[in-house]
């Protein structure tokens, strides 16, 4: 009806063209023309066939502004107040911006089946054996029903399943009860942002490690060695952002705190890198203290918790023991400071391991005293899903 | 490709709008008409060859049936044009129903095959038939160039979803091409807008209530799962709509309505004058007047080609019998408004009110059936809406999604309504005011888009729920 109208249309297509340039140019769009080609060009279709989902799924995940796209996601989503709303990447969000994800119900026998093999083994061979269950964010699963109305059956997965190994006369660690017994706040012992614990939660259960392993396996790992006034600490406030947090944007959840813990005692270690090379270090050689850079981009630098590195190594200051660690990435923290104790310590993630990789003769080669598998308990049920990356993480009898 | 795609927004839009607007005129239609190709190659690689076969010959089909005067050999060329398209519509989409509801009846061995859907087959199929049944009937004159018939039939943007425009309404714009394309471009980024910030995010819920089991459901859980997605269906369709109006006015082409407020219906023969405008209208006039429509002089008949209407295109929604339920839910209630003069009868607007609640609760009920994967589902989920059903978990969860999501439920509810015209009726006397209307209007649209991109790139839920036809 006036004249105004297409031209106030006019600047706001002029808008949209702007953002279609913008992003064709600056997300490299023209580099996509040949994928897509490609994609066209493929006669037979098979499983490894490039597909428009994979592309899709690649251009978004590289495209120009992406993270200022996710900050604007995630601004709007605690705008509106929202726990919920990253539920379909498994992410929901507590009133004080704590993240945390559900996990499926499990028969839990492929995990009993797989542990209860390992444990004969290592018997066969002299080898001792405990399983440590590493809490996940929550040690009470009504925490999902009561705030977001669903079940999650990460603790009952972890108590039926210790249940069944402890029968099994394996012995076995639950860190969630220490949790119970010392009274402390689980939200206290992890990253509001990451799923992994901190690095004093990771000293916290190392202590507990230690004591189990001089209690029933026959070590005598000096405790005092764990105690508070050991250690330094350096705290940074509101400098990195975890694995959930990212996928969610650091306007919605904010930004975590992360707390460096380093023993004051001298410390020598000779380090065995996995490409066979060795050499001399301190406890210092276990962090790489570069990544911490609060000004980094947060969301595509490595996250804060892997600063500590899992390395293979021998601690020239204790005489006795030799323990493999079957773990996860838990143990960034934990195989650090347990090697404080121990002679020598090494540690295995399973999931980068293919079935040319033999873990028996792994074993056997490296003559340990003791395996210790310690898992986060979100690993029980993992093998459920053939596409979990986790998938391989229980597969010990090869 | 979906529409709602990075790859399409940021790499095939910008490509095909600057090849074609670069291009001289005369090879305009030629360029758009590949552009379609690869978008469909891009969608249904495996029937490529099928779509362009078929269009072909539908095009000559037409071509050859123009130059004709009306002989048996032109109703022949009709029919086998309609053969051509239907064959390969029943074929790809009804065969396996056909083959297995046969099997039942009579017990003989049959096995389904593994057959894929191409793209948009219902869609275009029904484009091709009011293409041929329009040249013989003489309302469509065909344009000189034989490729404007391939775009009108291949065109991308109606390719997967419709609107199901007829070849005469399917002709370049008459006004300013920079008014065309900003019109288009606005109407495109309303379209990912109800697509991408209501639909999708309200198909959390019903993804998550539709693929419980009814008896781990309580009847608040239900409900919330139903009319989310009588939100969702409507937003879905209508953005993907907008969507396809928009792409196809910024190439510079008009393209028919497909909705106008659906839930403002005062009867349920109404909602179908409001709901998808192009599939009532095509049934309408290729298959309801044909067959005699309300002139018949029998009553019975009249109500048998309502009876055919309300079976086809409840089978067009889907080769399962929820959908042919669905369908004669439809026949039922308009066949009963047709006899009772409902709600014409009604003069008070307290009765007309009522009857415009019953009429949402039934088309409610009717999208339930929809979504179900079978009739006993679906009968089982109406059933435990209107009997009380108690589940704590299933309440607890109900009462949790709706405290989460109540912004986008009440943003949808309030854009079923034509809030957005009233306020523009109100303000369009003054000249100020609606031009400050307009403002905020592209701005809201404009910032919107830009928090609609954000969940296509937060990998957010991005399904369409009105797809497989």
């Amino acid at each position: 009806m006036f004249k105004h109208k297409n031209n106030i249309k006019r600047v706001f297509a002029m808008f949209f063209i702007f953002i279609l340039v913008i992003e064709f140019i600056r997300s490299n769009s023209y580099l996509r023309i040949q994928y897509l080609l490609s994609y066209l060009g493929q006669e037979k279709l098979t499983s490894e066939s490039i597909t428009v989902d994979s592309l899709e799924s690649e251009f978004s995940s590289n495209i120009y502004l992406k993270n200022k796209y996710l900050n604007l996601n995630g601004a709007m989503a605690g705008i509106l107040g929202m726990q919920g709303f990253y539920s379909n990447i498994g992410i929901y969000v507590t009133d004080d911006n704590y993240i945390v994800s559900p996990s499926n119900y499990t028969t839990t026998d492929y995990e009993y089946d797989e542990t209860v093999a390992l444990r004969d083994f290592l018997e066969e061979n002299g080898i001792q054996f405990l399983y440590v269950n590493e809490p996940t964010k929550y040690i009470d699963d009504n925490l999902f029903l009561n705030e977001f109305g669903i079940e999650t059956y990460s603790n009952r997965n972890a108590d039926k399943f210790l249940s069944r190994i402890h029968e099994a006369n394996i012995n076995t660690l639950d860190l969630r009860d220490n949790i119970k017994s010392e009274g402390l706040n689980i939200q206290d012992l992890f990253y509001r942002t990451d799923h992994h614990w901190t690095v004093p939660a990771g000293l916290w259960a190392t202590k507990i490690i230690a004591q189990k392993l001089n209690d029933d396996y026959g070590y005598n790992i000096d405790l005092s060695i764990y105690n508070d006034e050991n250690y330094v600490t350096k705290e940074w406030k509101n400098c990195w952002l975890g694995e959930q947090g990212r996928k969610v944007g650091a306007p919605y959840v904010g930004l975590d705190n992360y707390i460096e813990v380093k023993p004051t005692f001298p410390t020598s270690y000779v380090f065995i890198k996995t490409d066979g090379t060795v050499c001399d270090g301190t406890f210092d050689s276990f962090i790489d203290e570069s990544i911490y850079k609060p000004n980094n981009d947060i969301y595509d630098s490595i996250t804060w918790h892997y600063s500590y590195d899992r390395i293979d190594c021998i601690n020239n200051n204790v005489a006795n023991g030799k323990i493999l660690i079957i773990g996860d990435s838990y143990e960034h923290v934990t195989q650090p400071f347990l090697s404080l104790g121990v002679h020598e310590v090494h540690s295995l993630i399973m999931r980068k391991f293919d079935d040319s990789f033999s873990l028996r003769n792994y074993i056997l080669k490296n003559e340990y005293d003791t395996v210790i598998v310690a898992y986060a308990q979100f690993m029980i049920g993992a093998h459920d899903d053939e596409t979990s990356s986790q998938y391989r993480m229980f597969k010990f009898d090869y | 490709m979906s529409f709602t795609s990075t790859l399409f927004l940021f790499v095939f839009l910008p490509i095909s709008l600057s090849f074609y607007y670069f291009s001289k005129d005369s090879f305009k239609e030629y360029l758009l008409f590949g552009f379609s190709s690869i978008f469909y190659s891009l969608g249904s690689i495996y029937f490529l060859v099928l779509f362009l076969s078929s269009i072909t010959a539908t095009v000559l089909i037409g071509r050859i049936m123009q130059k004709m005067d009306k002989s048996k050999l032109k109703t022949l060329l009709l029919v086998l044009g309609i053969s051509i398209n239907t064959g390969i519509l029943f074929y790809y989409k009804y065969f396996n129903f056909a083959g297995s509801t046969l099997s039942q009846l009579t017990g003989i061995d049959f096995k389904a095959r593994e057959l894929l859907l191409p793209l948009g087959i219902s869609f275009y199929t029904f484009k091709a038939i009011s293409y041929l049944a329009d040249i013989y009937s003489g309302k469509s004159i065909l344009d000189t160039e034989a490729i404007h018939d391939f775009l009108y039939l291949s065109i991308f943007s109606q390719i997967q979803s419709g609107p199901i425009t007829r070849y005469g309404d399917f002709k370049r714009l008459d006004c300013n091409i920079k008014d065309s394309f900003s019109n288009g471009a606005i109407r495109f980024m309303l379209g990912f807008n109800k697509k991408v910030l209501i639909a999708n995010v309200l198909a959390n819920i019903t993804d998550e209530v539709f693929s419980k089991p009814v008896s781990e459901c309580s009847t608040y859980y239900l409900w919330l799962g139903s009319i989310c997605y009588s939100l969702q269906l409507f937003f879905d369709f209508t953005g993907y709509s907008d969507m396809a109006i928009g792409i196809t006015e910024m190439f510079g082409y008009s393209c028919t309505e497909n909705f106008n407020y659906p839930y403002m219906t005062e009867s349920v023969s109404k909602f179908w004058r409001r709901w998808h405008i192009s599939l009532s209208e095509w049934f309408r006039d290729y298959i309801y007047i044909p067959m005699g429509g309300s002139r018949n002089k029998h009553h019975i008949l009249v109500y048998f080609n309502l009876f055919v209407v309300w079976v086809l295109t409840g089978i067009w929604h889907g080769a399962a019998w929820n959908f042919i339920w669905w369908g004669m839910g439809y026949f039922i209630l308009i066949s009963f408004e047709k006899l009772t003069g409902l709600p014409n009868r009604f003069k008070t607007i307290i009765g007309k009110g009522l009857y415009r609640l019953f009429t949402l609760l039934f088309i409610n009920f009717q999208w339930v059936m929809f979504n179900s994967k079978n009739i006993d589902t679906g009968l089982e989920y109406i059933k435990h809406m209107i009997v009380y059903q108690n589940n704590e978990l299933a309440t607890l969860r109900a009462k949790f999604l709706f405290k989460d999501y109540i912004f986008f439920i009440v943003v949808a509810i309030i854009f079923c309504f034509p809030i957005v015209p009233w306020i523009k009726n109100k303000m369009i006397t003054k000249e100020v005011p609606a031009r400050t209307f307009d403002i905020i209007e592209n701005t809201i649209i404009f910032i919107s888009f830009l928090w609609a991109i954000s969940f296509i790139i937060a990998g957010q839920n991005n399904p369409f729920a009105y797809a497989n036809f």
